[in-house]
């Protein structure tokens, strides 16, 4: 990447752009709405998120601001701390390896994509606490946690497409992505 | 074409990333063993950041929170007029209730006066709201909106207005984590009313926590009331938990009287357990040079040596002339 990329300035806004989304959907997830095990898991919406921007805008969206916003989230919503930080960027490193296969497919691919990262990453979740020798969830609970995730992510992509014009870019106007920077 | 120098700098970003990415597995793995090992610093940084984070988080709150309430009024006005005939027949059946009790109150009082009861400990209470909810099923825990600045202290109770919720985990200057007893690491002693059978109550992430270690377990009956015990000094004894139930399988679980689908408010109770007496008091020494010229004299006490220390201790309350003076004297 070269210089000018790293400080260009709309890169620079549309890494805060994500960033506050990002931060949004931490709050929209934590907020008080169900309360206890008969309430239904709030949708993960940080992946939402994060992977529609990873497809779209590689560029704005470097590992290390990722890794951020999964650790915030580790730690106000009490997801195993690091764990919940590392699915996140793995599910982002792999939609940004194949993001360009996405950007020709319908949107049932890149849905059915999104669905099968909220359960690797639920997956991988469940497993890293289990080698932790820790009390695991139920596989249910996350189960439903992923698929209310699948369920409300074309909600999201309409806000993002209709309200902020986050639309795919044609191949070779983006570069590959960043790391650590914007 | 592509250039050679961009294909440069894609090879080199691309090894950057891998390397990013390596590290940032490493960390995570560093915090997920730290996050295992209850780690206090890692625990300070988080409640440092909800800190930082609790007032935002009760300004993107309140829309939500509207909108949410919103669907449910709706939904609780169409069974209005059902709601009303119910809490009209509750309020004459709690009116005579009101009665009663300030009769016991009164006569409660009046036997306290005449016995000279010592009461126990007072507890006073902060209420907070609920600003936030662990949300996924790793944790049942939630985010309080009172903390240290409010004289909560770790390990405090929390009740809502029915029952015990849980208890506080984690304490920030304005913000404290609660654990709720449906979470899979709450462990709370209770005693199972009447017989005053004790047990644990143990969650296990679903709505019915289990009672564990029962004391007479084939004699507890579904709808016997649960109540904390107050072992440990951690919570007051007395607070309701819940009722018995049997589950289909036989197993005693705890219908919790806590109302989770309604809990936005909680008391977080400021409890100082009542003084014990765990062992025989030792006497109070004075020091050696405290006593008198003559009488240090005559008793032959020395500034050195643990015997002089007896010596002084013994005769530090005794005068000359009395009986016990003249044997330790001699000696």
């Amino acid at each position: 990447m070269t210089g000018a990329a790293f400080l260009d300035p709309a890169r620079i806004v549309r890494t805060g752009l994500m960033l506050s989304l990002g931060l949004l959907a931490i709050y929209v997830e934590a907020a008080p709405l169900g309360i206890g095990p008969q309430a239904p898991p709030s949708p993960d919406l940080l992946l939402c998120v994060v992977v529609y921007w990873t497809a779209r805008r590689p560029g704005s969206t470097p590992l290390l601001a990722i890794f951020g916003l999964g650790l915030v989230r580790d730690l106000l919503t009490d997801v195993p701390t690091g764990a919940g930080a590392l699915a996140l960027v793995l599910a982002a490193w792999v939609v940004r390896r194949v993001r360009h296969r996405l950007s020709r497919s319908s949107f049932v691919l890149e849905w059915l994509s999104l669905a099968g990262a909220a359960f690797a990453t639920s997956a991988l979740l469940w497993l890293l606490v289990a080698l932790t020798l820790t009390q695991p969830p139920y596989a249910a609970a996350l189960f439903h946690q992923s698929l209310y995730t699948a369920m409300v992510y074309p909600l999201l992509v309409l806000a993002f497409r209709w309200g902020l014009r986050i639309t795919w870019r044609a191949p070779g106007r983006e570069p590959d992505g960043t790391a650590g920077f914007a | 074409m592509p250039r050679p120098a961009d294909a440069q700098d894609r090879a080199l970003t691309r090894t950057a990333n891998r390397l990013m990415l390596g590290l940032i597995i490493v960390v995570s793995l560093i915090l997920l063993v730290l996050w295992r090992t209850e780690n206090p610093r890692l625990e300070r940084v988080r409640m440092s950041m909800i800190d930082t984070l609790a007032p935002s988080m009760s300004v993107v709150n309140g829309p939500i929170d509207l909108a949410w309430h919103v669907g449910r009024d709706y939904r609780e006005f169409i069974d209005v007029y059902d709601q009303n005939r119910a809490l009209r027949r509750e309020i004459q059946s709690l009116r005579s209730w009101r009665e009663r009790a300030r009769l016991l109150e009164e006569e409660n009082a009046q036997l306290r006066a005449l016995n000279n009861v010592r009461l126990p400990p007072r507890t006073t209470f902060v209420a907070g709201d609920v600003i936030a909810d662990s949300g996924g099923p790793f944790r049942e825990a939630v985010l309080v909106n009172v903390g240290r600045s409010d004289q909560i202290q770790d390990g405090a109770a929390a009740v809502d207005g029915l029952g015990v919720v849980g208890r506080v985990v984690g304490v920030g200057e304005r913000a404290s984590r609660l654990l709720l007893l449906t979470d899979f690491s709450s462990r709370v002693p209770v005693i199972v009313q009447p017989g005053a059978r004790r047990a644990v109550l143990s969650g296990d992430g679903t709505s019915l926590p289990r009672l564990e270690f029962l004391d007479g377990g084939d004699r507890v009956q579904p709808g016997d009331l649960i109540e904390t015990t107050g072992d440990g000094g951690v919570f007051p004894p007395d607070l309701p938990v819940g009722h018995v139930v049997v589950t289909q399988g036989g197993s005693l679980r705890a219908s919790l009287l806590a109302d989770y689908a309604r809990l936005e408010f909680v008391r977080l109770l400021r409890y100082e357990p009542d003084t014990g007496i765990d062992e025989p008091g030792d006497l109070v020494l004075p020091e050696p040079g405290a006593l008198l010229g003559p009488l240090r004299g005559a008793l032959g006490v020395t500034d050195s040596g643990p015997d002089a220390l007896i010596g002084g201790a013994l005769l530090g309350d005794l005068r000359p002339g009395d009986p016990g003076l003249a044997g330790t004297a001699s000696n």
